[in-house]
């Protein structure tokens, strides 16, 4: 296992040098992998390595990509600076609500992420300044790069994200994590924090799912309450996570690398189709591999 | 100045009464038995003292601190280790695993492959150091979650129903083995437990609860001849049997 570990991270280090080969649409579709691929990692922190389903995790998905949006266009502060205020607010607000929320196990968890998703996606369609229902129009970027620099960002996240999960994995940290998720009340009568540690699994998770939410907003220069809190998004996201397998360093990165690239390169052929085709993987990955391609002990 | 102090304490849940204001006390290196009836609330009372739930009035008292209001986790880093009913260990992971999160978290204590071991060694698990949790017997399963326990370097042990389901043979192997721990690191123990032949081995005192109260308290052999005792718990045909 721990071999694949090292694959994957230098897959990702190769992938830097890949750009210049590329045609913009194979930039593009690493592009939407990565952003996937890095969603996943964030959600294995929380339910691969705590033991919690944010279904609604794209809550902050959202959440990053309008604080960046707003902070560059209505207070007019650099991409950069505003990306990293993105995340950083995404993954305070996860800090902030995860006490009272994560006091909620498994499916009811994972419904009131849910409802968190939808409330804030009603709040950004209702409100002046987020644009309302019409969204931001964000300027192109014709800086350093072109749009490749999106690329790279989304690649450096993946990055920042594996390696997240790499040191989770390997640390005491990670351990606290683990006790939790294999059994809560143990984990605290073991002298484990509980409601520190899961608060801050939580605010890892938002962190992350912030800023690719961030880069995302910049990368398609207008966004809207439909596309910034996309329930499929979600969907697509545990779907990978399962596919790839649950509670591993190497799992989502297959996972969610084979489900974007199939998705493209087949399912741009069944546009209609494109939900079922979803469904019956779905259907089909808990059938067949129950534990995913990788399975964990967790 | 005894180890442990509760006073006066109450706990419902819903409309139902368990405890009914129970105060004891436990002297340090003592081994404390504790039955009474199913519904008597003895694991309500253990909870209690592990912080697992919060009392709804009295007081716990921990060397000298009154800890009602601390969560487990500093409990156990303040030195109280419990074993659960059910066991509850970290299935997923090795023993090695297991013993290491309280050492680490609980005891505050550098997580070496020999201490680790060492642990493992006290309860006879050294040769499943490396096993999943999941993979073990019930017996093993339980000297593994006493082994988390003492991760966590324990003044007072809280022992829930540690011999049930085990066989006779593998009660008199964890019996000695609460015998040594008390004789070699000197660890305070109150055992909650139906099985009465090995409370007897044991118990330097026993406790009994009955609809939330203490109605007895005192020596094994006192407390099978007390009418109270034996109208409540024990059956007027108690000892004709066994």
């Amino acid at each position: 296992m721990a071999k694949l570990n090292w694959l994957v991270l230098g897959t990702i280090l190769l992938l830097y040098a890949l750009p210049p080969l590329l045609s913009g649409y194979w930039e593009r579709v690493l592009s939407s992998v990565f952003m996937l691929t890095s969603l996943t990692y964030a959600q294995n922190v929380l339910l691969g390595y705590t033991g919690y389903p944010a279904f609604g995790a794209i809550a902050f998905f959202g959440l990053g990509g309008y604080t960046t949006a707003v902070l560059m266009i209505k207070v007019g502060i650099p991409f950069g600076i505003s990306l990293i205020l993105g995340g950083m607010v995404s993954g305070l607000v996860a800090l902030l609500i995860a006490p009272p929320l994560m006091r909620l196990k498994s499916h009811y968890f994972a419904i009131t992420t849910l409802a968190l998703q939808i409330a804030l996606a009603e709040l950004s369609a209702n409100i002046e300044i987020t644009g309302g229902a019409y969204g931001i129009n964000l300027p192109i970027y014709k800086g350093f790069l072109g749009t490749t620099i999106f690329y790279y960002l989304f690649l450096s996240v993946l990055l920042l994200s594996f390696l997240t999960n790499l040191f989770i994995e390997r640390s005491k940290f990670g351990y606290a994590l683990k006790a939790i998720r294999e059994d809560e009340v143990a984990a605290e009568s073991s002298g484990v924090n509980t409601v520190l540690f899961k608060s801050v699994s939580f605010g890892i998770m938002a962190l992350i799912t912030g800023l690719v939410g961030g880069v995302y907003a910049y990368w398609i220069t207008y966004i809207d309450p439909e596309s910034m809190f996309d329930l499929l998004l979600s969907v697509k996201m545990f779907v990978a996570l399962l596919f790839g397998g649950v509670g591993t360093v190497a799992g989502p990165f297959i996972g969610a690398f084979s489900l974007e690239l199939v998705s493209e390169l087949v399912w741009s052929e069944f546009i209609e189709f494109h939900g079922v085709v979803l469904g019956a993987i779905i259907v089909l990955v808990i059938l067949l591999l129950p534990g995913g391609i990788l399975k964990s002990r967790g | 100045m005894s180890l442990l102090v509760i006073e006066d304490i109450h706990k419902s849940f819903g409309g139902n009464k368990v405890l009914r204001g129970v105060s004891f006390s436990v002297e340090k290196g003592e081994i404390l038995g504790i039955v009474g009836p199913n519904g008597s609330g003895k694991t309500t009372l253990i909870n209690i003292l592990s912080g697992v739930i919060k009392p709804d009035g009295g007081v716990v008292v921990f060397k000298g601190k009154d800890i009602t209001g601390w969560r487990a986790y500093r409990r156990a880093k303040l030195g109280i280790g419990r074993t659960y009913q059910i066991t509850r260990l970290f299935t997923n992971l090795t023993a090695f695993e297991n013993v290491m999160i309280p050492l680490h978290y609980g005891a505050g204590e550098k997580t070496s492959v020999r201490r680790i071991e060492e642990i493992l060694e006290t309860v006879g698990l050294s040769h499943k150091i490396h096993s999943y949790a999941s993979d073990l017997s019930l017996a093993q399963r339980k000297r593994l979650e006493l082994a988390r326990a003492l991760a966590l370097r324990p003044e007072l042990l809280l022992l829930d129903e540690v011999f049930a389901g085990l066989n006779p043979v593998a009660v008199q192997e964890i019996v000695s083995l609460i015998g040594k721990l008390r004789e070699e690191l000197g660890i305070t123990v109150v055992i909650v437990e139906h099985v009465l032949k090995a409370l007897s081995q044991l118990a330097d005192r026993v406790l009994v609860l009955a609809e939330g109260k203490v109605i007895f308290s005192g020596k094994y052999e006192d407390m099978v001849r007390d009418k109270e005792v034996i109208k409540a718990y024990l059956g007027e045909r108690y000892g004709e049997t066994a």
